[in-house]
């Protein structure tokens, strides 16, 4: 764990310009079997220190790899006098960002290091499983990934803390030929928040997994292309997380909305069907810790929900300090940095549509002709609030009933239209949490909802 | 700046020292000072000092790897430990290997050091030019930087390597606003060893920025319809890139690609010649060495539609027999066609100008589907009208076999130097 080097240094910060001081290290873990092969065995490290300063609506930022006394008063003068630098030149003249009462937050959890061995015999024993129980395979690969972070935290003006987030999990990957020699591939992500033996101290999960994943391959194998054209879909609760954080949650990250995302004149109007609300949680939901529980944000700003759709209307943008300023918002602690030399930007944390109250049994029988779409592989979205995801399991839905299982395809729509042709909500929400946001720098984040029932434009034959 | 040279030799001696056979390392030092602007406005100066340790370990033919950005004594020696600590729980597998001897090799490409006024001047000037010819495109995120990075290699054949190289990188995020109407966000990339021209010249910025205006008067398109695809060269990487399914140590190695028994066979029209040329004077900074420490050198990927090499690695080479690739870089040079654009365009009933693409990753049987954006409609061998709301769907590798033409116009942004290409079959699906 980090040892905190920066208390004393916050002395130094410069009277009238707002200062963060952070140290943080990214932890890495990697073993790859492809085909029995070890492909990958590797551990990874990357720490330093970052200093960002604000002055007159400009930042400065410096960053080291090395963590010392030294090396933390040299990036806290170099970031002041980049910021200095700016606003010399830029004169923006902007004031200060408003002041946040100052508190502590205390370390959530510790990061517990495993042996590389333990890591390869659970990599082993799970390809071993594979390999002796799946025959009608062409191919199968186990990899384990382990990312965690962690952060020290001052500020001049904020919450200082110690926070972490470790997550690791086993991603396995088959492929099977279809009748005409075909590849088809599947995939799933087996683990979670914490580290090793808080995900892996027994096997017999990761073994249900395997059997349901091959079970859906076999289906798949069998699969048909869906008809292209706009159709009635029953979104399963990985794919509604996917809608609630590409299809939405970008739209109203602030940056973006003030680069001109479709949401910046869309504020107190309805943009969803009445079944609809969406939260961004920071570290608990529904009464239980969140898949990524947040605590802190790297601006100093104790992470707080931010509810970002109430019953159909959007009521509130993710903001940093600045943008939050900007808007007259309180902000909730979405200003995250992914590593020692990134700045924070505006981030979903863990990010979800409030269930309702249907079955999704009703659900898929309510819909005579359409699909079930289940798991989605990546996403993408746009200012405009167009959006697209890969869908890499979804079913035929016929007179009600799951029929023919689908090859990949990939659905598309624009988000706020989506939205209001949500017409069923089920009563259970479904999280992920293995993913990676993509937005100038990579970012760990939760999504999860419940089933939805609506329409949307469907890629295919 | 630290003696970095210094670093490679002390781990060396250790990897030896604590039992290793072989082993190879990557020491670098880096700089990177970067000027971002969001939603037009300068918001951050920053500068950033960090370097790194890769240490790849065989010992009794099972390998260790270790990588960490602090490079001082005791993190070095801590990572030597832990790669040679990591090889005793591998696996033993007789394909591991270093490269041979390559030689003394010494690099010095691109701008190692930045002229950082210049840079902010050609910077404002981007923001001012936008600003003032083009009001209503708005710049979402504008990052430019200097990159600077200084590495030494070193294997247990004897194989040294000493490589400065420095760079201006441009990431240009815009859409054009007017009224309600907005536009799909547009990225261009581009990376120079110069500060000689505007940055609106370089690559196809100053394309993008009109094709991005245009697009305020798209609108959903109606219907189905199998037509022909014109790819613009900014984009057509994206649907190059999903080749590398089919050549990628992965398929290759668990025998699922679709190409795996198609060496020296017709996968492509017989007009695309795909070269893989980090060394290629339009590519700024090109690799020198690849991971596995070799040379780099280029090759051809396919040849006049012929496949003419796999994209692997020593290992996989070793495991399945194959030639591993001749560098482990993806810097695609593609042969120019014998059409202008407008040329190809004229000859199309219909189809679609595709300028950037949104779509799930291509399953490894090469379909795809996904979102065209920045696309306009071609009807009878006209552009008729900008579109939204476009899907596309076919499969990759029936494109490339598929092809109507190639244009004899290039683009090269410092990555990558490629045409326009159009290929027929392809299905375009509206509301």
């Amino acid at each position: 764990m980090l040892e905190d080097l920066l208390a004393e240094k916050t002395a130094l910060f410069e009277t009238g310009v707002h200062t963060e001081l952070r140290a943080h290290e990214n932890r890495g873990r990697g073993v790859a079997l492809n085909q029995g092969n070890l492909v990958e065995n590797n551990r990874i490290e990357v720490s330093g220190v970052c200093a960002r300063a604000y002055k007159n609506g400009v930042y400065g930022l410096s960053a080291s790899a090395e963590y010392s006394g030294d090396k933390i008063e040299a990036v806290l003068r170099a970031a002041t006098e980049n910021a200095l630098f700016m606003d010399k030149r830029i004169n923006k003249g902007k004031g200060m960002i408003p002041v946040i009462t100052p508190g502590y937050v205390k370390l959530n959890k510790d990061i517990i290091d495993t042996q590389q061995k333990r890591i390869i015999e659970l990599c082993k024993e799970t390809d071993n499983y594979i390999a002796k129980k799946y025959t009608d395979i062409s191919s199968r690969l186990v990899t384990y990934s382990e990312d965690s972070m962690e952060k020290i935290l001052y500020t001049s003006d904020g919450y200082n803390g110690h926070t972490t987030l470790p997550r690791c999990y086993i991603f396995i990957t088959m492929c099977a030929e279809t009748k005409e020699g075909k590849p088809v591939e599947h995939f799933a992500a087996i683990g979670g928040y914490g580290s090793f033996d808080d995900n892996f101290s027994n096997h017999e999960h990761i073994y249900e997994r395997i059997d349901k994943l091959h079970k859906e391959l076999m289906d798949k194998r069998e699969g048909v292309y869906p008809e292209a054209g706009y159709k009635t879909v029953i979104l399963g609760g990985m794919m509604s997380g996917m809608l609630s954080h590409e299809a939405v949650g970008h739209t109203v990250e602030a940056d973006l909305v003030l680069g001109g995302s479709v949401a910046a004149s869309a504020l107190n109007e309805r943009v969803a069907s009445e079944k609809v609300s969406l939260v961004d949680f920071a570290h608990t939901a529904f009464g239980k810790p969140t898949p990524l529980p947040v605590y802190l944000d790297d601006e100093g700003v104790p992470a707080e929900d931010a509810v970002l759709i109430k019953d159909g209307i959007l009521t509130g943008y993710m903001n940093n300090r600045e943008s939050a300023m900007h808007f007259g918002m309180k902000p909730l602690g979405n200003a995250r940095a992914y590593s020692f030399s990134s700045e924070p930007l505006v981030r979903m944390r863990n990010t979800s549509i409030l269930p309702g109250t249907d079955k999704l049994e009703d659900m898929i029988a309510s819909v005579d002709d359409g699909y079930y779409l289940l798991q989605s592989q990546n996403g993408q979205a746009d200012l405009t609030g167009e959006f697209m995801f890969g869908v890499s399991m979804g079913y035929e839905i016929k007179k009600g009933k799951i029929g023919r299982a689908l090859l990949d395809t990939t659905v598309t729509g624009v988000a706020f239209d989506m939205l209001k042709t949500v017409d069923m909500v089920s009563d259970k929400v479904i999280w992920s949490s293995s993913g990676y946001c993509g937005k100038k720098q990579p970012m760990p984040v939760g999504m999860g909802g419940p089933a939805l029932r609506c329409k949307i434009m469907m890629g295919g034959r | 700046m630290s003696d970095i040279k210094k670093i490679l030799d002390n781990a060396k001696k250790r990897m030896i020292e604590k039992g290793a056979d072989k082993g190879q390392i990557f020491v670098t030092e880096s700089e990177a000072r970067e000027f971002n602007v969001e939603s037009g406005e300068f918001t951050l100066l920053r500068t950033v000092f960090t370097s790194d340790i890769n240490i790849i370990v065989y010992k009794a033919q099972r390998k260790g790897e270790y990588y960490t950005n602090r490079i001082d004594d005791e993190a070095v020696n801590n990572g030597v430990d832990m790669a040679v600590t990591s090889t005793e729980s591998g696996e033993y597998d007789e394909a591991y290997d270093i490269a041979p001897y390559q030689g003394n090799i010494q690099a010095d490409k691109g701008v190692y050091e930045p002229d950082t006024d210049m840079l902010f001047t050609r910077t404002k000037e981007l923001i001012d030019d936008i600003t003032k010819n083009h009001p209503k495109i708005v710049i979402n995120r504008l990052i430019v930087s200097h990159n600077r990075r200084h590495m030494v290699f070193g294997n247990t054949n004897g194989t040294f390597c000493d490589e400065y190289i420095g760079s201006y990188g441009i990431s240009l995020g815009i859409a054009a606003h007017e009224g309600d109407k907005s536009t799909s966000l547009r990225n261009s990339f581009a990376v120079t060893d110069n500060l000689d021209k505007p940055f609106i010249e370089l690559g196809n910025i100053r394309n993008h920025i009109l094709i991005t205006e245009s697009q305020l008067a798209a609108e959903p398109m109606e219907g189905k319809f199998t037509g022909t695809m014109v790819v613009m060269p900014d984009c057509i990487g994206m649907f190059i890139s999903p080749l590398s399914n089919f050549v990628s140590d992965y398929s290759i190695l668990n025998g699922t690609s679709i190409w795996l028994n198609k060496l020296g066979e017709q996968v492509a029209d017989s007009r695309v010649t795909i070269k893989i040329d980090p060394c290629d004077k339009r590519i700024i900074c090109g690799e020198t060495l690849s991971f596995d420490g070799f040379k780099s050198e280029p090759y051809f990927l396919i040849k006049e539609g012929r496949l003419e090499s796999f994209m692997i690695n020593q290992y996989t080479s070793k495991k399945t027999g194959y030639k591993q690739a001749k560098n482990g870089s993806f810097s695609v040079v593609m042969d120019r066609g014998d059409r202008s654009v407008n040329d190809i365009i004229g000859s199309i009933d219909r189809g679609i100008i595709v300028g950037g693409f949104s779509g799930g990753q291509p399953g490894i049987n090469g379909d795809f589907s996904g979102v065209a954006k920045n696309s306009f409609l071609i009807e009878n061998g006209m552009i008729t009208r900008p579109v939204t709301e476009v899907m596309i769907n076919g499969n990759i590798a029936d494109m490339f076999m598929n092809i109507e033409g190639i244009s004899e116009e290039t683009v090269c942004d410092g990555y990558d130097v490629l045409p326009y290409m159009a290929f027929n079959g392809i299905i375009v699906s509206g509301k």
